[in-house]
């Protein structure tokens, strides 16, 4: 499963022409085969050549190996279709995948829509994180040691300008039925966003946070779905900031709640090194050599290793895990793996005692 | 319209100090407030149980304010004193609403700083995580000199209206804005009681001892601030109402240049040109914009989403810079441990706030000297002063503070702190097709 989405991952193309297509089990194929002939009849008002020849013959062979499979497989179906733009060779992958389908999706794009293949395969616990205020939300999850975020979105409640005088009590109204609307489409959003997560028994807990009380106002106001509602993790969280840092301040906020999840994990033992680097106690090691030393004497707590497959830093992420060493394996989700790989040569590491 | 010089005025200082019964009560006593508006906040305060909050609430107006007692959104009122016709700002001082304070500040020539002299309210506002102290940092930062320092509540000091206790406080806030370079003949201070305007609009038969200037007095003391006219035009957006029948309505501070009926502007980052049908200030339509001036301006040519807060409206031939990284100099104020490449802090920029990446440190910079004391450090700590890079990671309008200084000034907020400030040295500018 890993090499063929890696595989997937290497198509891309300059327009919208690759399709993306799961099929959740019980789903009557026939439903499905309508769907495609409508869309292969847009298709063909794409008034760029290239790009409606790519589009429809992808759509036509989705449809020929569709007619092909009688029923739906238990574990739904997934379907990518496309055209590689530079070796102009057609494929067309179609397989039931190691775990259900929980979603029907379908999609042409520029490339092939393979997140929802990358959850199946992961075996992290996923918290959701939702950061919600008058006129602003963010929805985004936490995986390993990855903060995602989903979706960052305005509502249009206007602040106070245009107030004052005679309509000032009837703008007020339209304001507080303005902010009710946006708790509204930040609740419909989440539950879209998150059920999945839900239904494949991957979602472990939400966060909900945000400056002031909106948030306590969207908590109490049923704006989430119940099986949502009964995984929000308390207390809510007081968050000034939106967007990735605000999700990223949410997560480290609830470090209580989370401390067996690996980002909590990393970030505390770089903020530690950080520390240790700071005050100079020789508490910290770098260099692939001298950790390696380090790991022999058995000196080494802990280890932060830059994710670079085939490499020395791979075999001593390896050697270390033999030692018994923590190891946490970063890649460029995570904001400091730039300062680890930059400054230290992509491996870094806490030691239990002064060794030189 | 007022034919006086108009200055924008904000009104700072930590939560629940008396901000806005302050503005309230000034507002109300100068009669700026209509007959409507004093009764509706009346009501609504008695309605709640809460009729020592009457002045407040005039300004505080949306639901969730009134009923929590805080102030979540700027307000922006009109007010005139003998000399000035002022643009007041009420700021939130709640923690969390700290961005929407930068954003105020941003737009602001002066400040009213309101410091609660109650027992445990002040202490709290001064200690280590207190807004008095943020407020002051992020006033300076934004580009704001001219301070008048409201010590307020003086009804509640051990014993009411104890001069020892004011004259303990002007001294450490005093001492304390010096530390971050305010030149203190531009700051003020005056003992208040905002609920019944002592010192405010009359002198206070309570403090006999004071025989300074009321804080009204003190607001026709305040400066005004020269007006880059000659620049190009640059306006951050603060907010962007769409009427119906009205079209596109920006709101914003003209920092550069001048706006006139007819111009033709450019929207950046979104780079589209649209075209000024009308300008209006508090209700009122006007020909031109200069700078200083709060204005909603309606255009044509544009949609509402185009555009948002933190954006900037300039002149077409000279349009505002879309940064694809910048040079900075910076000071880290606090942080608990290094700051290293990689670190990614939201930078307050004018009325943008957006997640900066550190990519480099360059150099490490002795306070003292101003020269580069390391090369290329592996981090900063706390006191640590900078020339770092970064990159933004959305689309950002930022400026040379030396050619736009309201565009290139900066907070740097973390954890819902104030970490850093800097002003930016260099842009390298990102490539947007004019539209
Ligand atoms: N006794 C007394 N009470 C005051 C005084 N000033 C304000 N208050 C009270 O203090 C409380 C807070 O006042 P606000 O004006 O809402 O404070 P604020 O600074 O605007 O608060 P935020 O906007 O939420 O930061 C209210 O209950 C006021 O009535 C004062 O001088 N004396
Ligand atoms: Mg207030």
């Amino acid at each position: 499963m890993k090499v063929l989405i890696r595989e997937l991952k290497k198509w891309s193309a300059p327009a919208t022409v690759l399709l993306s297509l799961y099929i959740p089990p019980g789903r009557p194929i026939p439903d499905v085969l309508n769907l495609l002939r409508q869309e292969y009849s847009i298709a063909q008002n794409i008034k760029l050549k290239r790009t409606r020849d790519a589009v429809t013959s992808a759509i036509q062979s989705a449809i020929d190996r569709l007619t092909q499979i009688p029923k739906v497989p238990e574990n739904g179906l997934v379907i990518f279709c496309g055209e590689n733009f530079e070796t102009e060779e057609s494929k067309c992958f179609v397989f039931s995948p190691p775990e259900k389908v929980t979603i029907f999706f379908y999609r042409t794009d520029k490339y092939f829509h393979v997140e929802f293949l990358e959850d199946m395969i992961e075996e992290t616990d996923v918290f959701g994180l939702i950061l919600v205020e008058r006129d602003y939300a963010t929805i985004g999850v936490l995986k390993g040691t990855r903060i995602e975020v989903l979706d960052e979105f305005e509502g249009f409640v206007p602040g106070k300008h245009m107030m004052g005088g005679q309509s000032q009590r009837r703008i007020d109204r339209i304001i507080e039925e303005m902010y009710a609307n946006f708790l509204k489409e930040v609740g419909e959003k989440a539950n879209a966003y998150l059920l999945p997560y839900l239904e494949s028994q991957k979602l472990k807990g939400i966060l909900l946070g945000g400056p002031g009380y909106a948030k306590k106002d969207f908590y109490d106001g049923d704006y989430l779905d119940y099986r949502l509602k009964k995984l929000v993790l308390q207390p809510l969280y007081d968050i000034p900031d939106q967007g990735d840092a605000g999700l990223k301040e949410l997560v480290m906020k609830a470090q209580d709640i989370l401390k067996n999840q690996k980002y909590v994990q990393v970030q505390n033992l770089l903020e530690e090194l950080k520390y240790h680097i700071a005050k100079d106690d020789g508490l910290v090691i770098y260099g692939i050599e001298e950790i390696r030393k380090a790991l022999q004497m058995g000196a080494v707590d802990s280890l932060v290793v830059y994710d670079e497959p085939n490499t020395e830093l791979e075999k001593l992420a390896q050697e270390a895990e033999n030692y018994g060493t923590k190891v946490y394996v970063v890649g460029d989700e995570l904001p400091d793996a730039e300062w680890v790989k930059k400054t230290f040569g992509g491996a870094i590491g806490k030691l239990r005692y002064k060794i030189y | 319209m007022s034919q006086k010089p108009h200055l924008n005025l904000i009104v700072i200082g930590h939560v629940d100090h008396g901000k806005s019964t302050l503005v309230g009560r000034l507002l109300m006593d100068r009669g700026f407030l209509d007959e409507k508006t004093i009764k509706e906040a009346e009501e609504a305060a008695k309605k709640l149980g809460k009729e020592s909050e009457k002045y407040a609430f005039l300004l505080d107006r949306l639901k969730e304010e009134r009923e929590r007692g805080v102030t979540i959104n700027l307000t922006f009122m009109r007010f005139e004193t003998k000399k000035y016709f002022f643009t007041i700002i009420d700021a939130p001082g709640h923690r969390d609403f700290v961005k929407n304070m930068i954003t105020g500040a941003s737009q602001a020539d002066a400040a009213i700083l309101v410091v609660s002299a109650k027992k445990g309210e002040y202490e709290a506002g001064m200690s280590a995580e207190g807004q008095t102290r943020e407020h002051i940092i992020l006033a300076k930062t934004m580009g704001i000199n001219q301070v008048i320092v409201a010590v307020n509540k003086m009804d509640l000091t051990d014993p009411p209206y104890d001069e020892k206790r004011y004259k303990e406080i002007v001294d450490q806030v005093g001492k304390f804005m010096k530390s971050f370079g305010f030149d203190m003949n531009k700051v003020k201070f005056v003992p208040v009681v905002a609920p019944t305007g002592e010192n405010i609009t009359q002198k206070s038969e309570n403090m006999k001892w004071y025989n300074g200037p009321t804080l009204e007095d003190y607001l026709d003391q305040l400066e005004i601030p020269p007006k880059p006219v000659d620049k190009p035009l640059r306006i951050p957006i603060q907010e962007v109402y769409s009427i119906s029948g009205v079209g596109v309505v920006p709101v914003g501070r003209v920092e550069t240049g001048v706006l006139k009926v007819g111009d033709k502007v450019v929207f950046m980052p979104v780079g589209k040109v649209a075209e000024v049908r009308s300008i209006e200030t508090h209700h009122t339509k006007i020909e031109k914009a200069e700078p200083g001036d709060n204005i909603g301006f309606n255009v044509r040519g544009i949609e509402k989403k185009d555009i948002k807060r933190g954006d900037v409206a300039g002149s077409v031939n000279a349009p505002p810079t879309v940064a694809d990284e910048l040079t900075a100099q910076i000071i880290v104020i606090w942080h608990p441990t290094a700051v290293s490449v990689g670190y990614t802090p939201v930078v307050h920029i004018h009325t943008a706030s957006v997640a900066c990446r550190i990519t480099e440190l360059t150099s490490k910079i002795d306070p003292k000297t101003g020269k580069e004391a390391e090369k290329n450090p592996q981090f900063l700590k706390a006191g640590d002063a900078a020339i770092v890079k970064m990159k933004p990671i959305k689309e950002l309008v930022a400026e040379k503070f030396r050619e736009f200084p309201a565009l290139g000034r900066f907070a740097m907020r973390d954890m819902g702190k104030t970490v850093g400030v800097g002003v930016v040295i260099d842009v390298k500018p990102k490539k947007v097709d004019i539209k």
